[in-house]
């Protein structure tokens, strides 16, 4: 787990250069076929540790930059570099390995509704092949993160909405990552469970993970006090500390 | 090294509980693959049997050479001399009349006739192994030993044994392009079984690539799945072929009692059967590695 530095925390600008980048996209444009662009000449930083919201309207093309971010889409122009990776660069074979430092929370879940919550948690732990032995023991800490310890037997479809998010949450940081891309974590939620939610990733960051998070929620955005890139038509309007 | 065990222990104990999560389907999808492996092997079994009882008579042209009634010793000698000095004779073996009737005694139902014969009808013969198969010499050979002195009948006899293994060849053929079309029809089976398990649980797979799966994580419970058809379908199978060879067996063995023979339909050895049932599995792996290759690389996850 990374510790978070006080010159971190601290996130000012004229210390950030000699911090340490995690996630940079220099020029990066984002085009699908039919001629709709999503981005538009983004350049970006995001320092280790740092915990930053992407915010804009929908269509304003929040979700294919945390796409781009875990290597799930490929930039039509420009260059996108994830804990000193090229992703352009890298080979098929060596993805999984780099998505396995992520940690993503899905706007819809995508919860596997014929296994129960402990299975759903070991999912990316089984997949990383740790060991038997370890499982249980990060499974039941994530789930205890998150407030939903003692649940491992219940299946999602009696979970609630916030629960089943949580549970998302959960998956996302059962393995320790050390970026956590959440996209709409809070969409589906009323906003006491939004603020809560939103608690949850103040927590992970303050204990040094990389949290990048696109919402348009405005109380999200008071409650964390993160830095902010504004975007809008696939651009970077503003960056706000 | 343990962690890799446990995800090949994990992916087989995945693959299992998905066949016994569909009890039925997966019973009828292990029976249809044990039919389409049980025609084409169980054919070849019978053509082996065959083969092997054609083997049993020599399909090599043999040629009897039959004396006249009373030739004496010195008419022997000079008949053999001569047949030996032909080029396409390998080896004359001579048959006193004395021991063919001894023979044609153990023939049921011919001892009495012999017996109420007042002296015994058979000549003294040759029995002639001969060094070709080409049937203008071997006829070319039957006119001049015809022809000789003392020499009563000439008769070439192997037509029969060679139609059997010209028979058994075309069999063979057969069998082999029908395990081909049956293989292919096994290989369609599992490969369908498999395209249908991953489409079903294709949320689950993409869900497990977005969070770090590689290729081999995702196939390997498939592949096991497949393994494991295709090993239970080649136990079906040879199930079929043991209780389909025992019912032919006595069928077979009354039928060949009449024309005075015994056909015997081979028991399947076991190391067929175990190379049988590896063939099964490892065409079942194929499939499934082709179908969960072909998923795979119909989604790219970028």
């Amino acid at each position: 787990m990374i510790e978070r530095s006080p010159a971190i925390a601290s996130n000012e600008t004229g210390s950030r250069a000699a911090l340490e980048a995690m996630i940079r996209f220099e020029n990066v444009d984002k085009r699908y076929p039919g001629g709709i662009t999503a981005l538009q000449n983004v350049s970006l930083r995001i320092d280790k540790g740092e915990l930053v919201v992407i915010a804009g309207p929908s269509g304003a093309g929040k979700s294919t930059l945390l796409n781009l971010m875990a290597a799930i889409e490929h930039p039509s122009a420009g260059r996108v570099c994830v804990n000193g990776e090229v992703l352009q660069d890298l080979r098929a074979r060596s993805l999984p390995y780099l998505r396995r430092q992520f940690g993503l929370v899905f706007q819809d879940h995508r919860l596997l509704f014929d296994r129960n919550v402990f299975d759903n948690v070991a999912l990316p732990l089984r997949i990383a092949l740790f060991s038997r032995g370890d499982i249980p023991q990060r499974v039941r800490a994530a789930l205890d993160k998150v407030g939903l310890l003692g649940r491992e037997r219940t299946m999602p479809i009696a979970l609630s909405g916030g629960e089943q998010q949580r549970l998302c949450i959960a998956r996302a940081i059962v393995h320790r990552p050390a970026i956590l891309l959440a996209d709409e974590p809070t969409g589906n939620l009323d906003p006491d469970y939004a603020v809560t939610i939103a608690d949850l990733f103040k927590s992970f960051n303050q204990v040094g993970v990389t949290v990048v998070m696109a919402t348009h929620d405005r109380a999200v955005i008071d409650r964390l006090q993160p830095r902010v890139l504004r975007l809008r038509d696939g651009q970077i309007l503003e960056q706000s500390a | 090294m343990k962690n890799w065990i446990t995800a090949h222990g994990a992916a087989l104990s995945s693959a299992l509980r998905r066949l016994v999560r569909r009890p039925f389907a997966s019973l009828f999808e292990i029976f249809v693959l044990g039919l389409a492996l049980a025609l084409p092997a169980g054919l070849y079994v019978t053509v082996e049997s065959v083969r092997g009882f054609a083997n049993q008579h020599p399909s090599d042209p043999e040629v009897s050479v039959f004396l006249s009634l009373g030739v004496t010793s010195q008419d022997v000698a000079i008949v053999r001399e001569r047949l030996e000095a032909l080029a396409d004779v390998q080896q004359a073996v001579f048959i006193p009349r004395q021991e063919a009737a001894k023979s044609l005694r153990q023939s049921p139902g011919l001892a009495e006739v012999l017996d109420a014969l007042p002296e015994n009808p058979l000549p003294d013969a040759f029995v002639l192994r001969l060094g070709t198969q080409d049937p203008s010499r071997i006829d070319a050979l039957r006119g001049e030993v015809g022809g000789w002195p003392k020499v009563a009948l000439v008769q070439a006899d192997s037509g029969w044994t060679r139609k059997v293994n010209a028979g058994v060849r075309i069999a063979q053929t057969v069998a082999l392009l029908l395990g081909l079309m049956f293989g292919v029809a096994a290989l369609a089976i599992t490969f369908n079984t498999i395209r249908l398990q991953m489409l079903d649980r294709r949320g689950e797979i993409e869900l497990s690539r977005l969070i770090g799966a590689t290729d081999g994580y995702i196939r390997r419970p498939y592949l096991y799945l497949g393994g494991l058809q295709g090993l239970l379908g080649g136990v079906v199978a040879v199930a079929i072929i043991l209780a389909g060879t025992r019912a032919l067996d006595k069928a077979l063995s009354d039928f060949s009692v009449a024309y005075g023979t015994q056909v015997k339909i081979s028991a399947v050895p076991w190391e067929y059967a175990a190379g049988f049932l590896g063939v099964s599995a490892l065409l079942g792996g194929m499939a499934a590695w082709l179908a969960s290759s072909r998923h795979l690389w119909a989604r790219p996850l970028r």
